[in-house]
């Protein structure tokens, strides 16, 4: 397990991340690689470069010479990144990120003390407390960093703690954090183990022992499955199948299903990564899947606009 | 005939529907006058239909006003133009198309009051009669008898009007015949007589020409008529629910008629719910119905205040969140919890702090018994930083640039001050025979007569002027801008030549609003301490005091003669809107954090958070949305209106307003249809919801 994270944001007052008002907190770093993944910013656990081109002056014809103009040629090229906690450049980032002033250019992951975050928690400390909210973390993948501290000053506040995980991570470190943890909520993404490993990089072993854990030995949790709909990767017939079976076998009762957007394009570009396009599905799709789950299984399903 | 002939017939008609007549009749006769020219004149007369033609030549002024009164009254056509269209079997108001000119062009028009109509239903106009009568008896001075008279003189009109409708309707309609026996010359006794009364005393307002005629609190007024037919077997629920809809519309037809500044901005506000003396809720059936009739009539006027407080029933905040899902763009909520100790430390009087309404918009009111001139003017934040800057070209090089600006303020508020006590008020005899204390102090309204006589001032711009002192330190302190003339120049030139600048202000963090920018909110404290610190010491010219509020409906006029500022605001451009942020970054939870913290015991008249919701997420989360807004009051806001909106169909609508005629909108303390507001108002909307969808892509 890794210190703790880079965080990429802390989002309040979010919608779909659990129960009542809550405030969430993004990671950086991730375990898989799924082409259709929205937070690209979240997958790579170091500081990155964030380039939003149509924002920078000179792209507009105004002149700005605060990065010489050389930067927007090609940003990624002038940073190395050779630890997580400093860039290579000649000045610092944090004064770095000041000075582009349209923060076209900026650098992508923040540290945060556990002070600084309960701060910022505590200041909807009622909201949650009077919606049965509390705090969630995503990313990026939560568990790939021991954050034992924050969660236990998080719990001494009484707030509910939500993680949403892949749960590609060891047992271990499931058993470690499972008593701070209220709900869990969890992609059924690719469940044939070979396509697993070469589409998104994971073992799918390790995924259905964490399920068994989570589901036998600590049957109290509460855990939110939730089923991305991607036309070739996660719905075809093969894998909607082994959705079923998984449905049956380990007793899901509530799912909640949504279509890929196309919302992070724009953050693949601006970190010079490649973009791949996906066709978002339909709303009645959805709702024919959903049909289609709920005739197999006993499991009720939400469609989750996003 | 030639033009001028026909116009001046025109202008002899003594109404504005006669002169409509009279031009209609007249152009069919004439063959030479192309239909276009007639249809030019119509307009006129339409434009100018908030003027009517009664000239009274009477140099005093109480008198002038009785005569004015009395001629609209003996004279005005009892048949209602609405009869004609609608069929409204069971109520009568009085037909709005002929108003008084504004006489005197210096003085001030009272307006934007509520009348006492409980008043009206206890004793009606024959009780009214008689307490001025009895004050009479008394040894009164010339000056009281005379104000006295002339109220006798109207309470007389009043009754010969009544009954010219009472015998037109006779045999047209007996039930509304019979109805108008009744009321409003006596006290009303059933449900529907009450309903009746009031329409006539609030009808009576518009057509004498006043503006801005509020409705009260009527689920608590009409309560015991309520409860005594339903024990009596008069009516039930839902025959309640068909009168008051009915009552509804009735006030709404003549909705553009009745608009003030905007169409749809008519003031006619009724308040809902709210905390009695013992800390109980006091909301009742007729809460819920009249919640219910909104919903069912989707109507943008009249509009629903409802009062809340800490113990508001689930089932009230369940019925009106439902209404407000509706995107009525209403009912705005008001907290009790912090208004009624507000209004008492400022000086009222506890039973009346508890009774309290609004004005027009959001302006807390004491109805029946105020002179209260709830938005006697707009103060923009942004005018003394602009003096500031423009003017003073040496500022005071030991003291912080908030402290300069902090001097101009004061300086500023006291011109102000001593500009408005210098207002003097028309004569308004109706508003005083239906305002508690004028009878007995036999002194008009515009005199002093009424129990309570503030003036309330709104401000506009605070957002704006926190973001730009902030930018401006800041810039100053890091040498981006070398000096305050420098500072000049800048806005001077609108930034043009300073685009590099202009975009560095435009991208810099958003203070007001957040609740991670401490400083932020303490300055806004701080510039409503001064504010406060100067109108505490100031009485106004009828010994009343001065109030002031952070919502103002200037936002786009106020906007329109201000230079650019540094908050990244080009010159001519809106002000922020209430409580509000005025660029993207500020997450709502932080606007109602940062909203309720700002000091509402100094700035209480009218202090609105303005929200934009996205309809689809609202409909998905409905239960999330009500407990921010149920915590928002919790944790000391003072009120909040919200627009619940569909994106794509906003949208549409800026592009073709005509498209969605039924597209209602919330705009600053009322509801309009979208088509009919200017282009830069649905302009901002649109604006101001991309600041609240904010960037969403991370989620």
């Amino acid at each position: 397990m890794q210190e703790i994270p880079l965080i990429t944001n802390i989002q309040r007052f979010c919608l779909h991340d659990g129960p009542g008002i809550r405030t969430t907190i993004f990671v950086k770093g991730c375990s898989l690689r799924c082409p259709w993944c929205c937070n690209p910013e979240c997958l790579n656990p170091n500081y990155e470069v964030y380039f939003q081109r149509n924002k920078c002056l000179l792209e507009r014809g105004i002149s700005c010479n605060i990065c010489c103009g050389e930067l927007f040629k090609n940003p990624q090229e002038y940073f190395q990144v050779n630890n997580k906690n400093s860039i290579l450049y000649e000045f610092d980032f944090e004064s770095f990120k000041e000075c582009c002033p349209t923060k076209a250019l900026d650098v992508c992951g923040k540290i945060y003390s556990v002070e600084e975050i309960m701060k910022i928690l505590k200041k909807d400390m009622l909201y949650f407390r009077n919606s049965g909210g509390g705090v969630t973390f995503s990313g990026g993948e939560p568990l790939l960093f021991d954050m034992r501290e924050l969660f236990i000053a998080i719990k001494r506040e009484g707030f509910n703690i939500c993680v949403e995980t892949s749960l590609f991570v060891s047992t271990d470190v499931l058993r470690d954090i499972v008593s701070y943890i209220d709900v869990f909520i969890v992609d059924i993404k690719i469940l044939d183990e070979e396509l697993c490993r070469t589409v998104i990089g994971g073992e799918v072993r390790q995924y259905f022992n964490n399920i068994e854990f989570l589901m036998r030995d600590a049957n109290d949790k509460r855990v939110l499955f939730r089923f991305p709909v991607v036309y070739g990767y996660t719905y075809t017939q093969k894998n909607f199948k082994l959705l079923l079976d998984f449905i049956v076998t380990y007793g899901v009762t509530n799912l909640e299903i949504f279509s890929v957007h196309n919302l992070g394009k724009q953050k693949y570009n601006s970190l010079n990564q490649n973009y791949q396009d996906f066709e978002t599905v339909r709303y009645d799709d959805l709702k024919r899947i959903k049909e289609e789950i709920e005739k197999y299984t006993n499991v009720k399903v939400n469609i989750l606009f996003f | 005939m030639k033009i001028r002939s026909f116009v001046k017939k025109v202008i002899k008609s003594f109404y504005l529907y006669d002169a409509l007549i009279t031009i209609n009749s007249l152009s069919t006769k004439i063959s030479n006058f192309n239909k276009s020219r007639i249809k030019k004149i119509l307009d006129i007369f339409k434009l100018v239909s908030k003027f009517s033609f009664i000239m009274v030549f009477e140099k005093d002024e109480l008198l002038r006003e009785t005569m004015i009164l009395r001629k609209i009254l003996h004279k005005a056509r009892i048949k209602n133009r609405s009869m004609e269209f609608f069929y409204y079997p069971d109520f009568f108001i009085l037909p709005l198309f002929s108003s008084r000119k504004k006489e005197n062009l210096h003085k001030y028009k009272i307006g934007n009051l509520t009348p006492n109509y409980q008043k009206v239903l206890d004793k009606g106009i024959i009780g009214i009669k008689k307490e001025i009568i009895r004050n009479l008896d008394i040894e009164v001075s010339d000056q009281k008898r005379k104000f006295l008279v002339s109220l006798l003189n109207i309470c007389d009109s009043i009754e010969v009007y009544i009954k010219r409708a009472q015998k037109f309707f006779s045999s047209k309609n007996p039930e509304i015949s019979k109805l108008l026996q009744k009321v409003p010359l006596y006290p009303a006794e059933t449900f529907k007589e009450a309903l009746q009364s009031i329409l006539i005393i609030n009808a009576l307002f518009w057509t004498a020409g006043y503006s801005l005629i509020n409705l009260g609190r009527l689920d608590q007024i009409l309560y015991k008529y309520y409860v005594k037919d339903i024990q009596k077997g008069i009516i039930n629920k839902s025959i309640a629910l068909k009168l008051i809809k009915e009552f509804l519309r009735l006030l709404h037809i003549d909705y553009k008629f009745k608009s003030n500044v905007l169409s749809g901005d008519t003031g006619q506000v009724i308040l809902l719910g709210g905390k009695g003396r013992d800390g109980k809720d006091v909301s009742n059936e007729l809460t819920f119905i009249f919640m219910t009739a909104a919903k069912e009539l989707k109507l943008p006027d009249p509009k629903i205040v409802l009062r809340i407080h800490k113990n508001t029933p689930e089932n009230v905040w369940e019925e009106a969140f439902n209404l407000l899902m509706t995107g009525l763009g209403y009912p705005l909520f008001c907290n009790d919890d912090i208004i009624i100790p507000s209004l008492i430390k400022f000086g009222y009087d506890e039973q009346d702090a508890y009774n309290y309404q609004v004005s027009a918009c959001w302006e807390p009111l004491i109805p029946g018994k105020s002179l209260d001139q709830n938005n006697v003017y707009n103060l923009n934040l942004l005018e003394p930083l602009e003096l500031l800057l423009i003017k003073n070209k040496e500022t005071k090089k030991d003291s912080s640039l908030f402290d300069n600006y902090s001097e101009k303020l004061e300086e500023h508020v006291k011109e102000v001050v001593s500009f408005l006590n210098k207002i003097e008020f028309e004569p308004a005899l109706l508003f005083s025979l239906f305002t508690d204390n004028c009878i007995d102090k036999g002194k008009d309204i515009s005199e002093g007569g009424a129990v309570y006589n503030n003036f309330g001032i709104l401000i506009v711009g605070l957002a704006n002027v926190v973001d730009s002192l902030l930018n401006l330190e800041y810039l100053l302190s890091k040498g981006i801008i070398s000096n305050l003339g420098e500072a000049r120049e800048i806005i001077k030139n609108n930034f043009e030549g300073y685009e590099f600048l202009y975009e560095l202000v435009r991208n810099m963090p958003t203070h007001f609003g957040s609740d991670r920018d401490d400083y932020a909110l303490q300055m806004s404290n701080k510039i409503i301490s001064t504010i406060n610190e100067v109108l505490k010491t100031t009485t106004n010219s009828l010994g009343g005091r001065y109030k002031f509020g952070l919502s103002s409906p200037s936002f786009i006029s106020s906007g329109n003669l201000t230079l650019a500022s540094f908050d990244g605001r080009k010159r001519g451009e809106p002000l922020g809107v209430h409580i509000s942020p005025i660029k993207n970054g500020i997450e709502l939870i932080s606007l109602l954090n940062y909203s309720s913290s700002l000091d509402y015991s100094k700035a209480f008249n009218g202090c609105v958070t303005d929200i934009i919701l996205d309809e689809q997420y609202i409909k998905l989360y409905r239960d999330k949305f009500l407990s921010l807004l149920k915590t928002f009051f919790e944790k000391g806001g003072m009120q909040l209106q919200a627009n619940v909106v569909n994106y794509k169909v906003l949208k549409e609508a800026v592009k073709d307003p005509n498209a969605f005629p039924n597209l209602i909108v919330r705009v600053w303390g009322f509801s309009a249809y979208f088509k009919d507001l200017p282009k830069e108002y649905q302009q901002l909307i649109l604006e101001r919801y991309k600041i609240y969808a904010g960037d969403t892509s991370n989620n």
